[in-house]
């Protein structure tokens, strides 16, 4: 009898013990009050949520960027406020960008443990595009239509559906170290062509033996400005990746006439967002940067001390009379296709994004350029001596916002957009500009076209 | 006499014991290997997209034959290789010593060796990332600076992105290696040594002669340990290279490769071809390793 209990109970120790790997344990904080805030997670993720409303409806979103989960909150807060009567319970999930897009995708292929949102950056938006991971948003956006610049949303999307809204317009424009161009005699508001941009190169490094720019080779910001400007993507309409491109070699040929005269350099680090640049950048190291306005967060972030000494001005371009004025980067928001809460989630996320209040907080806080035309002339928000942004630059970026109006053009980033990014950031402008800087441009374009895999 | 239930037999039965008790293992070994291996030979058939899968016959594999594939390939066979090389003398040496009568401050020593093995390879990468900066203030540039060289951009030129990987490689997996061997150095009976004293043996021979053909199932399993390490290797060079994106490739392993196809760019088929090449790679290195250390002879 004894022997027979004895393993009885063995047994069932086993069962459990295997049981206990399988089972999912409960979540700790099962409450549906919560007062907002953040929490860390069980897995290292943050969460944040808004203010809980009883009877609010349970939404979910990720987001790779800690910045943008107190942005999210507030709005649902704001939301809550305006349509009582559908409120919504909000829990933001924030992690490390390149997991958490990762997480992403495989919950998309599984099918299930999808948030009702996410955040998705500009080179994996293509991936979720692909095989219709996300949610077409044309009923909600549309009747912000005449107020934003659409070429901002239509860029997330494909069929003429538009699956994903931006933080901001994304406008580049070139960052000038005033004290540099000062000490070589040099106006940024003389630059208008490339051509000119060159010379004022020569001048700046003659003076003060500084280059005047940058290249990353772990990034494309600057070839694919160069590009845009003149109308070509790195897909085609089809969506196929297409690199190889005369206009793509001539970007590639001009870059490294700047390396080859010393007026341009391999960014430290490789891109713009690496420790080794902020310092080097911080330093005073190099004259000028071609980057979007939402860049402005870095400076104000990691470059204390050029602080009153940036000034912003137009990005020069191929040909006088040229738009000065591209659109690049970005994060679109989408709704995930498994949701269960469709319209809510829709509704929101244009409520989010679009709406007055929410470009407002975008701006003051995050330093995004507004995507909606309204807030342009507010003097409110274009003058307004307590932001942190206007305090820091020179000159005024909405100045270029409003010169070069609406009719911009954005990447194309559908289809094969993400493999040919894969390949222009590890490989193409490593080779073009450090590895084998010999190599024919149109040349090395075959190649690297030809290691490009999508199907 | 009372017919015993069908339970109490099954519980007393002497012939179902022992599947009862390796059930658990075999389990185990169905669910979470047997069952993944034989989708992903699967899957590597397929086009996997949005959820649903389309056979596709061999044009995942076909997809496969790129120059950044044979790249990843050379990258891994390197980096196996050379660590093999780096990796069985160093830590038998290091253990060698460590088990000789006249080390002093034996714990001490073992512990410091072993130490990089405890810490995350997460948070090592990021801190060798940082200490092989290119720019002058980073650690390893101060060190050439104390020697009078010049600073280098560690981690985008070829050589220098391999040295950095040996040297984490070698930090990490030093101390593992070592505690293998100085378990195999203390099975090693003392009158093998003592009768080699007799016979007028000097250290040099009794290494020779006596340690490293005792030694041979401790290396033989290092060996294997150390071959799929390798050829497996990818959380290293993800995290040296801030996600995954080595310029030109240079540090791109055969996992990472996998890792992007499969998760970043969303082609689980290509992912899974990959997967099962690496798998054949592995088991076929291993097997002929194996064979010709002797390991399937019988009666060893």
């Amino acid at each position: 009898m004894k022997r027979k209990v004895i393993s009885i109970l063995l047994c069932m120790t086993m069962v459990t013990s295997m049981l206990i790997g399988c089972g999912k344990s409960a979540p700790a904080d099962d409450s549906s009050k919560s007062d907002g805030g953040t929490e860390q997670s069980s897995d290292g993720m943050t969460q944040g949520k808004n203010t809980f409303v009883d009877g609010g409806t349970e939404l979910s979103l990720w987001t790779f960027q800690e910045l943008h989960v107190a942005f999210y909150t507030e709005m649902a807060d704001l939301w809550n406020k305006e349509n009582p009567d559908k409120p919504i319970n909000l829990t933001v999930t924030t992690g490390e960008s390149h997991s958490l897009h990762s997480k992403l995708l495989v919950a998309c292929q599984a099918g299930e443990g999808t948030p009702d949102m996410a955040d998705i950056e500009v080179g994996y938006y293509g991936a979720f595009l692909k095989d219709d991971y996300l949610l077409p948003l044309n009923d909600v956006v549309e009747p912000y239509e005449d107020e934003i610049v659409m070429s901002r949303v239509e860029m997330y999307g494909k069929d003429d559906n538009w699956y994903g809204i931006d933080f901001h317009l994304g406008a580049s424009v070139c960052y000038y170290n005033m004290d540099i161009m000062n000490e070589a005699g040099v106006d940024p508001a003389d630059i208008v062509t490339w051509d000119d941009y060159f010379k004022a190169g020569e001048q700046v490094l003659e003076k003060t033996g500084k280059p005047m720019c940058a290249v990353e080779t772990a990034d494309l910001f600057l070839p694919q400005m160069m590009l845009l400007e003149k109308g070509v993507q790195y897909v085609d309409d089809k969506g196929q990746p297409n690199i190889d491109t005369k206009e793509h070699a001539e970007a590639i040929e001009y870059i490294r006439k700047m390396i080859d005269a010393g007026i341009c350099e391999v960014a430290p680090g490789g891109g713009f967002h690496m420790e080794e640049w902020y310092g080097h950048l911080n330093g005073g190291g190099v004259a000028s940067l071609a980057m979007p306005l939402w860049y402005m967060g870095r400076f104000t972030d990691y470059c204390p001390d050029l602080k009153g000494k940036m000034g912003i001005y137009e990005i020069p371009v191929w040909n006088e009379g040229d738009t000065r004025e591209v659109l690049q980067g970005g994060t679109g928001t989408s709704v995930i296709k498994y949701t269960e809460q469709e319209d809510l989630a829709k509704e929101f996320l244009a409520f989010a994004k679009l709406s007055e209040e929410g470009n407002k907080y975008e701006w003051d806080v995050l330093g995004f350029d507004p995507i909606r035309t309204s807030l342009w002339d507010d003097p409110e928000i274009t003058n307004d001596p307590d932001n942190k942004f206007l305090q820091y630059f020179t000159t005024n970026p909405f100045d270029i916002i409003k010169k070069n109006g609406t009719d911009l053009t954005a990447p194309n980033i559908s289809g094969g957009y993400s493999a040919a990014y894969s390949v222009l950031v590890t490989t193409t402008y490593v080779n073009a500009f450090e590895a084998s800087p010999d190599e024919d441009a149109a040349e090395l374009l075959k190649n690297e076209q030809a290691s490009i895999i999508y199907e | 006499m009372q017919k015993k239930s069908i339970f109490s037999r099954f519980l007393y039965s002497q012939k179902a014991a022992p599947y009862v008790f390796v059930l658990p293992f075999v389990l185990t070994f169905l669910i979470f290997f047997a069952y993944p291996v034989i989708n992903t030979i699967m899957m590597s058939f397929q086009k996997v997209a949005g959820g649903e899968a389309t056979f596709a016959g061999v044009s995942n594999y076909h997809t496969l034959m790129n120059p950044v594939f044979y790249k990843c390939l050379k990258n891994s066979a390197f980096y196996t290789v050379i660590s093999c090389a780096l990796m069985i003398p160093i830590p038998m040496v290091l253990a060698a010593m460590l088990n000789s009568k006249a080390m002093r401050a034996k714990g001490f020593f073992r512990s410091i060796m072993f130490i990089p093995a405890l810490t995350s390879v997460v948070v090592a990468g990021v801190v060798f990332r940082l200490m092989f900066g290119e720019l002058e203030g980073s650690f390893m540039n101060q060190v050439l600076a104390f020697f009078g060289q010049d600073p280098l951009v560690w981690l985008r030129k070829p050589v220098t992105v391999w040295i950095t990987l040996f040297i984490l490689c070698l930090w990490r997996w030093t101390g593992v290696n070592m505690m293998y061997y100085l378990s195999g150095l203390q099975q090693i009976p003392e009158d093998l040594y003592e009768s080699a004293d007799i016979d007028g043996a000097n250290s040099l021979q009794k290494f020779r002669f006596i340690t490293l053909p005792l030694l041979k199932p401790t290396t033989v399993y290092v060996l294997t340990i150390s071959i799929f390490g390798g050829m497996a290797m990818f959380t290293e060079s993800y995290l040296l290279f801030n996600g995954n994106k080595s310029p030109n490739n240079v540090g791109t392993t055969i996992v990472g490769y996998l890792y992007r196809m499969g998760m970043e760019q969303n082609n689980i088929g290509i992912g899974c071809a990959i997967g099962v090449v690496l798998l054949l790679i592995v088991m076929v290195i291993n097997v002929i390793q194996l064979a010709f250390n002797g390991t399937f002879k019988k009666g060893e």
